[in-house]
């Protein structure tokens, strides 16, 4: 469970991506939002998405990670964005020209309970059938089985409602259903919103994945350091961060541990009554949440007690200027992303 | 009845999940006996907890195989419940797993998730608090955490035993105690032991506190099991120890200096009471002797 909800992991390596500076990623990053951005208002105008998409390959090539590791990483949320951008798709209608109209189709009511009864029938026995002892025994620890099986019961209901709903109006009745009509506009912003999505998210993945946590912070904290002129405490920020992102993987550990040591106790979170579950769930969380504060007040004190805090500046041990690298792949990116906007 | 409790065939097991692999454990191979105590010996991170994780199912044999009392750990119809209620294991400071708001619904978890009654929950909670010293009466309403580590200790170690195990892990359970709670500890896993017979299997880096109660000693370096033994021999050879980092307790490489240098000792002497009484049997036989001596000039 908790190895794939590893988020932020770094990965040692020697590829292009892992050679440059933690500054460099994050203005491409930066850049690369800001375009994508302007970009989104002159419709039906590709060339800087196809750029972009073109620069994630690359840099999904150069990070020389392996594909399966990422698409582990990526797959969850680009399928929910996509999902969810589906909808927008079939939106109202708007100003902007159809590209392609659906419909409207006229349905007797006759027909629709008919169809109706017919897809009752086909899922309810389909389901059945899942439920039958060769297939269940064999599957049954199968997570997309459950789902499928929960799913044609779910349809097989709905069916049956509709069914009986439409049983009792006028048979000769029509019902009109549609028109769906897809405009340019939508396209235009599901293609867009899905690209934009994309290439910052696996941008970031791939920042966190090639860069050394501390060297990332230390990059943020140069970036950011014309914001001491406004009195921000721009130090602070970084020590916090840096904290935070050591502890990361201690605290795994200890979830682990936690979680192995309340297993052996008879804490089970996959198995038993809701109420059981619950009482698992609990009985993880006060005692992680119990430890993890302990260790925050210790590591305050210890701290503390060494004198440990951010008061002014701090340098840095290894000053790490850019190099020929850095130079050459900001200033190609910078062109082609900013080239892109024109042609 | 079969008296071997824990069977372990060629078992080796390598962590995946880290960015970098590792062997924790290589060809591993042992017999542990139904009703002993044995102990589980290494340096940090020579695979001592790897291993004993596998006897309750918490780590799955890839490849090898482990038998608990006949079943194969490994098999697809494992019940993992059933074998984790069998086989208890107390993780090192157990105390930060306490969780709920008294101690006799701590203990109480595990026993309940078995789906007992409640008269016969209420008798094993209390059993277990009494075994471990920690009266339910006494201690059943109050807050694990107004108690001190040593007690909240025992207190874990009650959760363990009110699920009845017939095998009992216990992994490093004497780190960060002061001596006095040591050997409290130690004093109730001993009336454990005599009471329920239970088979128990003892992790630590620290030879000296297992050599008082362990029947039988398995020594891990980086993964592999490199010596097996009673305590007696094991500690004979101290040289090889400190090879893999490991000391034998210091009343035992001075009985060896001691044999060395033509003393004659018998074998049997392990703890320091046998080699108090021993020293003063010899010392009431020189002082018979001396007399003569005394005479004769």
């Amino acid at each position: 469970m908790l190895t794939n909800m590893s988020p932020g992991i770094f990965y040692p390596g020697t590829g292009p991506l892992h050679r440059l500076q933690a500054r460099t990623k994050l203005l491409m990053i930066g850049l690369a939002v800001v375009v994508m951005l302007i970009a989104n208002q002159h419709q039906w105008h590709f060339a800087p998405y196809i750029v972009a998409v073109t620069w994630v390959l690359g840099s999904i090539f150069g990070a020389g990670i392996g594909l399966r590791e990422l698409w582990r990483r990526l797959s969850f949320l680009l399928m929910l964005v996509f999902s969810s951008l589906l909808f927008t798709f079939l939106g109202g209608s708007s100003s902007s020209p159809a590209v392609w109209t659906l419909g409207p189709w006229l349905l007797r009511n006759v027909t629709i309970s008919h169809i109706a009864l017919f897809l009752a029938i086909g899922c309810g026995i389909l389901a059945l059938a899942c439920l039958l002892p060769p297939l269940a025994k064999r599957y049954r620890s199968r997570f997309f089985f459950r789902l499928l099986r929960s799913i044609l019961i779910l349809v097989t209901c709905g069916a049956l409602l509709l069914f009986g709903w439409t049983m009792g109006l006028p048979p000769q009745h029509t019902v009109p259903l549609g028109p769906i009509i897809i405009t340019r506009q939508r396209i235009w912003i599901l293609v867009v919103s899905f690209v934009i999505f994309m290439a910052l998210y696996t941008f970031s993945t791939l920042l966190t994945m090639t860069t050394n946590p501390v060297a990332l912070i230390e990059g943020l904290t140069i970036l950011l350091s014309p914001l001491r002129r406004l009195k921000l405490p721009v130090d602070d920020f970084a020590l916090m961060a840096l904290l935070g992102l050591r502890f990361i993987p201690t605290l795994l550990d200890e979830v682990e541990q936690l979680q192995k040591a309340q297993a052996a106790r008879g804490a089970d979170l996959l198995h038993g009554t809701w109420r059981e579950r619950l009482q698992s769930f609990s009985s993880f969380f006060t005692a992680l949440i119990q430890g993890t504060l302990r260790r925050a007040a210790d590591l305050a004190t210890a701290l503390e007690s060494r004198g440990y805090r951010s008061s002014g500046q701090r340098t840095l041990l290894y000053e790490k200027p850019l190099r020929r690298l850095d130079y050459l792949i900001l200033i190609i990116f910078g062109l082609s992303m900013l080239g892109s906007l024109f042609f | 009845m079969n008296d071997v409790m824990i069977e372990v065939a060629h078992l080796s097991h390598t962590y995946t999940t880290a960015p970098v692999k590792k062997k924790a454990l290589d060809d591993v191979s042992m017999q542990i006996p139904r009703g002993e105590c044995v102990a589980v010996i290494g340096f940090n991170g020579s695979g001592k907890s790897t291993l004993v994780q596998h006897f309750n199912g918490l780590l799955r044999p890839t490849p090898g195989s482990v038998r608990v009392d006949g079943v194969d750990v490994g098999g697809a119809q494992v019940n993992l419940r059933a074998l984790r209620q069998k086989v208890g294991m107390l993780f090192q400071f157990p105390e930060s797993q306490l969780f709920a708001s008294t101690i006799y619904q701590d203990v109480a978890f595990g026993p309940q998730r078995m789906g007992l009654g409640r008269h016969e929950l209420r008798a094993r909670v209390k059993h277990a608090l009494d075994i471990v010293g920690l009266p339910l009466q006494d201690y059943g309403q109050r807050s694990p955490f107004e108690l001190s580590g040593g007690q909240r200790r025992r207190v874990a170690l009650a959760g363990i035993l009110a699920m009845t195990p017939r095998v009992l892990i216990l992994d490093e359970p004497s780190v960060g105690l002061d001596g006095e709670g040591r050997a409290e500890f130690y004093a109730y896993l001993q009336r454990v032991r005599q009471e329920q017979g239970v088979t128990t299997i003892l992790v630590s880096h620290d030879m000296a506190e297992v050599a008082a109660i362990a029947d039988g000693l398995y020594v891990l370096h980086h993964g592999k099991l490199v010596m097996q033994g009673t305590p007696a021999s094991v500690f004979a050879q101290s040289e090889q120890l400190r090879r893999w980092d490991l000391a034998a307790p210091p009343l035992h490489e001075l009985l060896a200096a001691l044999r060395q240098r033509g003393i004659a000792l018998p074998e049997d002497v392990m703890s320091v009471e046998d080699a108090f009484h021993f020293l003063q049997q010899t010392q009431k036989q020189k002082q018979k002797q001396l007399p003569d001596v005394s005479s004769r000039s």
